[in-house]
């Protein structure tokens, strides 16, 4: 194959591409620059702006109360990544439960179902007030009185009956010629629930699971109803022990820079090859 | 058990026997009295139009349908009994599909290699070893690492054959193979099967390649309403055809530019 | 009344006769039962109510090694006591004498903490603008010379009350 070099038309049309490319960049870089400059000087002009900036914006007492929060932060991640682990479990054993067949496992089925719909259906706090100040007032044995896991607790039961049927939705949507093809090889049903099934439905919903974690985060912090410290309610002390609302924004700017890294690493997850994020989805013809 | 028992008249048992099938999906009976034998070693084609029943018939040799009625028996013992461990009689018998169906998140290897290894108790090497052979026979070896969706259509076809046979099937069960397949690819899957044919594979194929049945078949099973309604060697079923129903079929294909 | 600059605005206060104490309360059956001392309630979990005063004393003055656990409001405070949550709560002294003889079952009121630096004053209320406002506050003003005051919160409310000042 001899070599190729573009002809004058090509290059000419190349020129004009790459002009016409440089001229938009400019525009869209002085045209950002204009509105931004634009907003600020709205911002900064408006009459209550000076109180504002005093009650929201003050770096010194931002500073003050940064480790306060960024402890209470820290509480928020623990409590998250604790819960998270948890919660993957139970939601797939639940997924996994509503998915047997054969009436001897009518109880197990019955009950994850029933599971699902009462959690599904009470709202978070409610259950935070129930499990937080309810459960150890029945005085069990081995029952911790801790702010932190008993509030963890009730984020788990509550979060496994959204995620397992995020989990179950995807069981559901691969294709039973998979099924066909694991169990026409002689593998039992678990077998193929185990190698072929799950690990599928898994990698299909992960982009909707790490969306539910971000949204564990925050409700993380509701675990402070019962007592504990987390970067909201640690704002709020520092709120009220400097009149100023400024802890809030760090809460706020510290919660968003948390988030942040998550959605990329979603984003990044979802593109990944040899995951079933291909196009085509599942290795197959007629499908 | 020895596929070829010798009952107390003296004549071999065919490997599959199918008596009096019966199926129907809610009002529609898709087989209706089918009766079918395949001796060891020989090739079954079934033909017919959409719906005829021969996916079904397939299904319903695998369990992976229950008959409705009647009998099918694998090496002389009735696996439609349902005493019988449906797992155990699937890991005998290979299944290939229309759409391949390979699993999508795992390598070619792990694909050949997770039926010897969870069905057959076979060690994890020597699985591998033995996947490594089979892909080598299917002509893939080089594409061991790779994921299903780097394949093409007839890459994958094969190593979904290539799947089926390493669990030493004593009987391949085909159901339109090469449908989903652009047509050039058809030929190298159907090359296979013809090897694998001399090889002395027992094989029940479902298949609207006549050349195919009319090349490799040892016997052509016309399916229509349900039944096997016309049966014999591909010369007469294919050639010379009797029944008014079989020739006007085989007219369509021929139209149609298949045969 | 608690003296406050907003209802100064539309009422006359005395001055103060009485800084609202914060107290100490807990459960007969809870692990500080037995406290006589700051120095016992530090190792304890201390509960009190966010953005009160009750929650900067019970920190500044027990500075327990668990830090105090804040919750919305006192009926939840008492309900965290209740449920083990925590095993003492702080609250100021009137609520506490009031909850330990009524609401709380074998609720025990260990001691008042010493006052913090900006304690809640009560003060005697009178229209706005009465005359009687100034000679009033000179009444109360010379309780506190003569130190009547004093006397009747020690009569009243401490050690008689069962409210020791906790050390």
């Amino acid at each position: 194959m001899t070599a190729w070099t573009p002809s004058a038309q090509q290059r000419d049309r190349l020129a004009f591409r790459q002009r016409r490319a440089l001229r938009s960049g400019a525009v869209a870089a002085a045209s950002t620059v204009a509105v931004t400059a634009a907003a600020v000087l709205a911002l900064t002009s408006s009459p209550g702006w000076p109180r504002v900036r005093r009650s929201f914006f003050d770096l010194d007492v931002a500073r003050e109360s940064l480790p306060a929060v960024a402890q209470g932060l820290w509480l928020n991640v623990r409590v998250m990544a604790g819960c998270a682990a948890l919660i993957l479990i139970l939601a797939l054993a639940l997924a996994v439960a509503r998915t047997l067949r054969g009436p001897v496992f009518f109880p197990l089925r019955a009950f994850a179902t029933g599971y699902v719909d009462v959690f599904r259906g009470m709202p978070l706090i409610l259950v935070l007030l129930l499990v937080g100040f309810g459960l150890p007032g029945l005085r069990l044995q081995g029952i911790p009185a801790s702010a932190v896991l008993l509030g963890g607790l009730a984020l788990v039961l509550t979060y496994s009956a959204y995620v397992a049927e995020v989990f179950r939705a995807g069981i559901e949507s691969v294709h039973p010629s998979q099924i066909a093809a694991a169990r026409s090889l002689g593998l039992t049903r678990s077998q193929a629930m185990r190698t072929v099934v799950l690990p599928q439905a898994v990698r299909r919903v992960v982009p909707p699971l790490l969306n539910d974690l971000v949204a564990l985060q925050k409700d993380s912090g509701l675990i402070s109803i019962l007592g504990a410290i987390d970067a909201v309610r640690a704002a709020q002390i520092e709120t009220s022990q400097y009149a100023n609302f400024t802890p809030y924004v760090v809460a706020g700017v510290l919660f968003v820079l948390l988030t942040i890294p998550l959605t990329r690493v979603t984003d990044a997850l979802s593109r990944r090859s040899g995951w079933v994020g291909s196009q085509s989805g599942l290795a197959g013809g007629a499908l | 058990m020895s596929a070829d028992e010798v009952t107390p008249s003296g004549s071999a048992v065919p490997l599959l026997r199918l008596r009096g099938v019966r199926k129907a999906f809610g009002a529609n009976v898709v087989l209706d009295d089918v009766d079918v034998d395949v001796a060891d070693h020989r090739v079954v084609v079934l033909i017919g139009s959409s719906g005829s029943g021969k996916s079904t018939l397939l299904r319903c040799v695998n369990l992976l349908e229950m008959v409705d009625d009647g009998v099918i028996e694998l090496g002389g013992r009735d696996i439609t009994d349902p005493r019988v461990d449906a797992n155990a009689v699937r890991a005998q018998i290979g299944m290939v599909f229309q759409s391949f169906n390979l699993f999508p998140h795992m390598r070619v290897l792990d694909n050949v290699t997770l039926a010897p290894r969870l069905v057959h108790g076979v060690p994890r090497a020597q699985a591998q070893e033995r996947a490594m052979e089979m892909l080598e026979r299917v002509g893939l070896a080089e594409k061991a690492r790779a994921f299903p969706d780097e394949l093409s259509g007839g890459q994958q076809q094969r190593v979904a054959i290539a799947r089926a046979l390493a669990g030493g099937p004593r009987l391949m069960l085909l159901d339109e193979v090469t449908s989903a397949l652009d047509p050039e690819l058809v030929g190298e899957v159907l090359d296979l099967l013809g090897e694998l044919k001399n090889d002395g594979l027992t094989m029940v194929v479902a298949t609207h390649e006549m050349a195919f049945a009319r090349n490799v078949a040892d016997e052509v099973c016309f399916l229509h309403d349900g039944r096997v309604h016309e049966r014999g060697t591909p010369e007469q079923v294919l050639r010379s055809p009797h029944r008014r129903r079989t020739q006007e079929f085989l007219r369509r294909i021929t139209e149609a530019g298949r045969l | 009344m608690s003296i406050s600059p907003e209802r100064s605005q539309n009422l006359d206060f005395s001055s103060s006769y009485y800084d609202t104490a914060q107290a100490v309360v807990t459960l007969k059956d809870s692990v500080s039962a037995g406290a006589t001392s700051i120095a016992d309630l530090k190792g304890a979990r201390i509960g009190a109510m966010v953005g009160t005063t009750s929650l900067q004393v019970a920190t500044d003055a027990i500075a327990p090694v668990t830090p105090v656990s804040p919750f919305n409001d006192n009926d939840q405070v008492k309900q965290a006591l209740t449920a083990g949550l925590v095993d003492a709560i702080v609250v100021d002294l009137p609520t506490a004498l009031y909850i330990t003889a009524t609401e709380l079952d074998g609720g025990v009121l260990i001691g008042q903490l010493p006052a913090g630096p900006k304690p809640d004053k009560l003060g005697l209320v009178l229209d706005k603008g009465n005359p009687l406002t100034a000679p009033v506050t000179a009444a109360v003003d010379s309780l506190r010379t003569d130190g009547t005051l004093e006397k009747l919160q020690t009569t009243w409310l401490t050690d008689s009350a069962g409210a020791p000042v906790l050390k």
